[in-house]
């Protein structure tokens, strides 16, 4: 199925040396405002920088996001979708910092089957490229 | 304060109720989209169509057929294999033993199917729409009809209980031995000049398949009121989904399943 978005939203980040666990709270673009349905995804995750400056964090990072969707608003029924990426982080900056990252992995999709009558399930690869802007507390 | 209003913003367009489509069937196009970068399996691939019928809310699929070189009927859209599968050549030129060998290249590397492959038990309560290819593309020369009636005949699809078959044609030299075999038959216009021509040459079409920026939603009421049936195609954005929709056709050949659902829901 297609599940092709554009999300927007906050992370949270907390460093341990060169550690940075994250959580992420997102929502899609396009179902939800062009669609006005609600696309919520929500995600974990840490990064390891290996190159880790003043102005310059570079490293690779593991997360983990879930969204869920409803495409037929009279059923009861939701799509899930669990994305487990491998992927980089690059931040640019002091205080304020640019980002950018890409992951890529594992896409399983759940849903529910009108045939079988029961909840089904695809796996299938997925990616994502990130931009974002950070404020450093 | 800012933040506040955009939650609230965001809940009141995430709520607002969509129009009533009900009656407007909602029909994957090459099973769960045409061309689709980010599909699970590929289109007209024997997996596409049994997720396509599985979505809830998908009404049935529309898939394309071609004859092979042996005379049985298979899935494929393109002209020739080599863009999208690890075969050379047209599906006319090839003999099923050829045929059965060759993959699409994809992460799940699904197999050419045959339509009689298709597990029809799964269409029940469903419409199914061949899109059946009248020429070979790489000799230029046209089908043998009676070969691919003869052909879609051995599959008994009319005996399917609560199964609605449509052919969608191009050539209209096609049109007659299709409705003297008793199929439904769906014909491919582009403007209201053909429709006027094709519903006085041949009554017997029981429906027209029309892209989306083809037709406007007065012309597809003129069509619906000769009492003829009317699919629109080429959709794949909400913008276009909506539009579609809006025109009130009996079915939507859809290129976004999902997004389609959630417009008519």
């Amino acid at each position: 199925m297609t599940r092709l978005d554009f999300f927007t939203g906050f992370r949270y980040a907390r460093s341990f040396d060169k550690w940075a666990s994250f959580v992420t709270a997102e929502i899609g673009i396009n179902r939800t405002i062009f669609q006005s349905r609600l696309f919520p995804k929500l995600g974990v995750g840490s990064t390891y920088f290996l190159v880790n400056k003043n102005k310059l964090k570079i490293g690779p990072q593991l997360l983990y996001a879930h969204s869920l969707l409803k495409f037929n608003a009279i059923s009861n029924h939701y799509n899930h979708w669990n994305e487990l990426y491998i992927g980089g982080r690059l931040e640019l900056g002091s205080k304020f910092r640019f980002s950018f990252e890409a992951n890529g992995g594992l896409l399983n999709e759940r849903f529910y089957n009108q045939i079988s009558k029961e909840k089904d399930g695809v796996n299938s690869l997925g990616f994502n490229g990130d931009i974002g802007i950070v404020y450093v507390w | 304060m800012s933040g506040r209003i955009v939650l609230i913003a965001l809940l009141l367009v995430s709520c607002s109720k969509n129009k009533d489509f009900d009656q407007i069937n909602v029909i994957g196009h090459a099973a769960t989209g045409l061309e689709i970068l980010n599909s699970v399996y590929h289109d007209n691939s024997k997996e596409a169509v049994e997720l396509a019928l599985s979505i809830e809310g998908c009404n049935g699929v529309e898939i394309d057929i071609q004859l092979s070189k042996d005379g049985t009927l298979w899935l494929f859209h393109d002209d020739q294999l080599e863009k999208e599968t690890n075969g050379i050549g047209c599906v006319n030129d090839l003999t099923d033993n050829e045929l059965s060998a060759i993959e699409y290249k994809t992460i799940h590397t699904e197999k050419l199917t045959r339509l009689k492959d298709l597990n029809f038990t799964l269409f029940k309560g469903k419409q199914l729409f061949l899109d059946l290819r009248h020429y070979t593309a790489c000799s230029g020369i046209f089908v043998n009809v009676n070969q691919v009636i003869t052909d879609l005949n051995l599959l008994n699809l009319q005996t399917i209980t609560d199964l609605d078959v449509h052919c969608i044609l191009s050539y209209d030299q096609w049109i007659s031995p299709f409705t003297a075999a008793g199929y439904k038959v769906d014909y491919s216009i582009f403007n209201m000049n053909e429709f006027n021509i094709f519903t006085n040459l041949y009554p017997s079409v029981s429906g027209f398949v029309v892209r989306n920026s083809d037709f406007d939603k007065n012309e597809i009421t003129l069509i619906k009121n000769a009492n003829k049936d009317l699919f629109i195609f080429e959709i794949r954005s909400p913008k276009g989904i909506r539009s579609a929709l809006n025109k009130n056709p009996d079915a939507v050949i859809t290129d976004d399943i999902c997004a389609t659902l959630i417009e008519k829901y």
